[in-house]
């Protein structure tokens, strides 16, 4: 399929040069020099200006430096102070779209100015214009002044000679399109090494945020457990309430059951001083009794039975003072137990009381766990309970919301830092996909480039080879030039082992070759042909203008100090005289 | 396709003008896009775009990375979160927060007498907590020579000869081992020396935030006298 494809196609829509104007540059002072699609020979003697045409060619492209490293002010005819190159660029539609679509006339007129104070400036379509933009449209096309395979001065064959592989690559690359395409894999990997660094950076950050997170957990731990230790407090509050209620009604009970006790003794105590009052009435009775009959046998009765009397006399009295005796106690006793109700019954109001409030109290923190333990358990729990909510020390009471929020920051950065990291690794994939595309198309183009290069060496006896070296790393790829002359094996082009006309042969087969595959519809060569000989003159003139007729819609400008070839069947003759100082171009339609 | 894909490329640079969260812009997708378009032609003007396209993602992925590094700044910047750090680290800690938010550099433009004189009444005002009196004496010289240190030999021998020790003594030391245990001025003099080491790029800093540990990696290959172009000296390590 590849080998189908023409490397570097050709766009369809051409910019093609029609006109270049030069005023007061160097040796013109106003030369309008028509540009053909095909081959163009810029013909005339030494000084005549034949090169200045490609000098200003170049500068009017855009250009920042002359050839011999002189100022672009150096370019100004002598005596005048500005000069002008315009090049008139055909924009007519073509395949029904202008070459340069927002261009909306049918010529595209690039202008540069060059004042003698050293202030240049472009114009576009008579309007000012600043170089990025002439290279932003001239680029689209292909076409670069400042590649030397585009545009090859005199005596730039050496200066080919010289360039490492490297270069010599990055050259090619740029004169086929590929314009950005180093700058721009370069940049895009340092961007992406930036975000390699960022990534260790957040990583990092991560590790020290998530201590943070830690630490917020830990908040919503002790949050959690000062809220469960209060829970236990309250509860234990309320079972404290309720165990309060149980031991005053403990102790309502108890009284209640002692004043019953009281009761019953009061009760027993009445009957026994009943007994007792009966007792001492008895005696009493008794007693008055015998003193009666003591006092009738005194007067009748013996002596013994007076003692008699009077001994019985005697123990009722005793008895009688026993039984009051008792009575009294009994009474006292009564008046005791009395008094002792009343403080019981007292007590019970008061007992009954706390009780009620408690009950209330109770019933107020809470309902009544199903087991009660004494208070001294409880308080024992309380006190700890109370130790437990000190020794947590301060707590954030939104601790639980602010850890939420953090967590749900810290996941999403954490999240996100994947997608980043995966959004790296599959630029930096694609990078390389897009790195196996170029390696395989650029060994495409340096075969093609090499057949052609083999042919048209070939053509003037000699042989030649380009070879696509060290493909695997862009920055050390690049693009060997062998050649053997005489039968001799191919060796590479360099500056000192081929001779000067073997070395202009190689680099203009080269550059031929090249031209035939590269994008610019503008080539140039200036006085390449000055090292050959007639026959391998002959022969490349001969392959330039195939490669012109290869390419009808590009224009080739050939410098050449010598007589126009016989071999040459159509080309336009651009005649450069010198008369009084001043170059005067004459247009030979077909040389 | 030329056109998709310059397509392709104003959308992703209309992206990154427009301000907008780059986090929420699915690059995936656009990839398989890119890699479908490319599939189709083998031009090296397409290769070229691509190339630009893939710049943009790039960009777009820097942006995310960027994007992200500001928005990950809550994690550390809240107020509130630093007063409750602060409230609850340990003078322990809070030192060892001090040591690594001290970035020991300084430029020759700052090392003049002034200078020197302000700094060695910043350093004084400290010596209650850190620096015996009678060890600050030899600062009140009136020149950097006081502390052993000239311009020349900054960037010249010293510097060499304790780079020299550093790469003697294994090429990575701790900040603190590579300061020594000499006197003040001595460490000072060190501080100094290894502030122009990493100035002038001939060691970086390899910061270990999970140990809090700074290490003084010798570097090879640095040009004598000229500072190391704008690359971040400091290394994180895990």
């Amino acid at each position: 399929m590849i080998a189908e494809r023409p490397v570097g196609q050709v766009r369809q829509s051409k910019l093609l040069l029609r006109e270049l104007i030069l005023e007061n540059l160097m040796t013109y002072k106003y030369a309008r020099i028509p540009i053909s699609a095909g081959l163009n020979l810029v013909l005339g003697p030494n000084g005549a200006g034949k090169s200045s045409i490609l000098l200003g060619l170049s500068v009017g492209l855009g250009q920042a430096h002359t050839e011999r490293g002189r100022k672009l002010s150096d370019l100004i005819r002598w005596g005048e102070d500005i000069a002008r190159i315009t090049l008139v660029f055909d924009n007519r539609a073509q395949n029904g779209s202008r070459p340069i679509p927002e261009v909306r006339t049918d010529e595209l007129v690039i202008t540069r100015y060059l004042r003698e104070d050293g202030e240049y400036w472009h114009q576009m379509n008579f309007r000012q214009a600043t170089k990025l933009e002439i290279y932003d449209v001239l680029n689209r096309f292909g076409i670069d002044p400042d590649n030397i395979f585009i545009i090859m001065h005199q005596y730039m064959v050496e200066e080919i000679a010289a360039l490492t592989t490297q270069t010599m690559l990055q050259t090619i690359e740029k004169a086929v399109g590929l314009t950005h395409f180093r700058d721009r894999i370069r940049e895009a990997r340092e961007r992406l090494a930036e975000v390699a660094s960022e990534e260790k950076q957040l990583s990092s950050l991560l590790s020290e945020a998530q201590a943070t997170l830690d630490t917020w957990h830990e908040e919503v731990e002790k949050l959690k457990k000062r809220d469960s230790l209060k829970l236990r407090m309250t509860e234990l509050q309320i079972e404290q309430a309720w165990s309060e209620h149980a031991t005053l009604s403990q102790e309502l009970e108890q009284l209640t059951e002692k004043n019953a006790q009281i009761s019953e003794r009061l009760g027993k105590y009445s009957s026994r001083i009943e007994d007792a009052a009966r007792r001492v009435s008895d005696l009493l009775t008794r007693f008055q009794k015998e003193v009666g009959e003591l006092t009738a046998s005194t007067s009748r009765a013996g002596e013994s039975e007076e003692a008699h009397l009077r001994q019985e006399l005697t123990h009722t009295v005793e008895n009688y003072a026993e039984a009051r005796v008792r009575e009294a106690i009994l009474k006292r006793n009564l008046s005791l137990l009395t008094r002792l109700k009343n403080r019981v019954e007292i007590s019970m109001r008061s007992a009954q009381n706390a009780s009620e409030d408690a009950l209330k109290k109770a019933s107020e923190l809470g309902p009544k766990p199903s087991r009660i333990r004494n208070r001294e358990e409880i308080t024992k729990e309380l006190e700890g309970t109370q130790i437990g909510l000190a020794t947590l020390g301060s707590i954030v009471e939104n601790a639980e919301q602010i850890y939420e929020s953090y967590r749900k920051t810290y996941d999403d950065i954490e999240q996100k830092s994947l997608s980043v990291k995966k959004n790296k690794e599959s630029v930096l994939g694609e990078i390389d996909e897009t790195l196996t595309l170029w390696r395989r198309e650029v060994t495409k183009l340096v075969d093609q480039l090499s057949d052609s290069f083999k042919e048209k060496m070939r053509s003037i006896g000699a042989d030649g080879e380009i070879r696509f070296t060290g493909p695997e790393d862009m920055d050390q790829a690049g693009v060997q030039i062998l050649v053997s002359f005489g039968g001799s094996r191919l060796v590479e082009l360099n500056s000192f082992t081929q001779s000067g006309g073997e070395r202009s042969s190689s680099i203009i087969a080269f550059m031929l070759s090249l031209q035939s595959l590269i994008q610019s519809p503008l080539r140039a060569l200036d006085e390449f042909d000055i090292h050959m000989d007639p026959r391998n003159r002959e022969t490349f003139f001969k392959l330039v203008e195939q490669e012109a007729n290869n390419n009808p819609e590009a224009s080739y400008l050939v410098v050449t100090p010598g007589q126009v070839p016989k071999t040459i069947t159509k080309a336009v003759g651009i005649v450069v005289q010198k008369v009084s100082g001043t170059s005067v171009i004459n247009i030979v339609e077909n040389v | 396709m030329e056109k998709e894909l310059k397509d392709l490329i104003v959308e992703l640079s209309s992206i990154m003008r427009s301000g907008s969260d780059p986090l929420a812009v699915q690059l995936e997708p656009r990839l398989s896009r890119l890699r479908q378009l490319i599939k189709k032609s083998l031009q090296f003007k397409h290769i070229e775009l691509d190339m630009e396209a893939l710049y943009n993602f790039a960009i777009l992925v820097y942006s995310q990375s960027k994007f992200l590094r500001d928005k990950s700044s809550v994690l550390y910047v809240d107020p509130f979160l630093i007063r409750l750090a602060v409230m609850g680290s340990s003078t322990e800690r809070l030192a060892d927060a001090f040591l690594q938010s001290w970035r020991p550099s300084t430029g020759r433009d700052v090392l003049s007498l002034e200078m020197m004189r302000r700094s060695y009444e910043y350093w004084s005002n400290l010596k209650d907590y850190t620096i015996g009196a009678e060890e600050t004496e030899p600062l009140l010289g009136e020149s950097l020579e006081s502390l052993g240190v000239t311009y020349d030999e900054l960037i010249s021998e010293e510097m060499l000869r304790l780079h020299e020790e550093l790469q003697n003594r294994g090429g990575r030391l701790l900040y603190e081992e590579l300061l020594g245990e000499g006197s003040l001025n001595e460490r000072l003099r060190r501080a100094v020396l290894i502030s122009f080491m990493l100035s002038y790029g001939y060691a970086v800093v390899e910061k270990e935030p999970l140990k809090r540990r700074f290490w003084i990696v010798a570097k090879e290959g640095a040009t004598k006298g000229r500072p190391t172009e704008a690359e971040s000296i400091i290394t994180i390590v895990s």
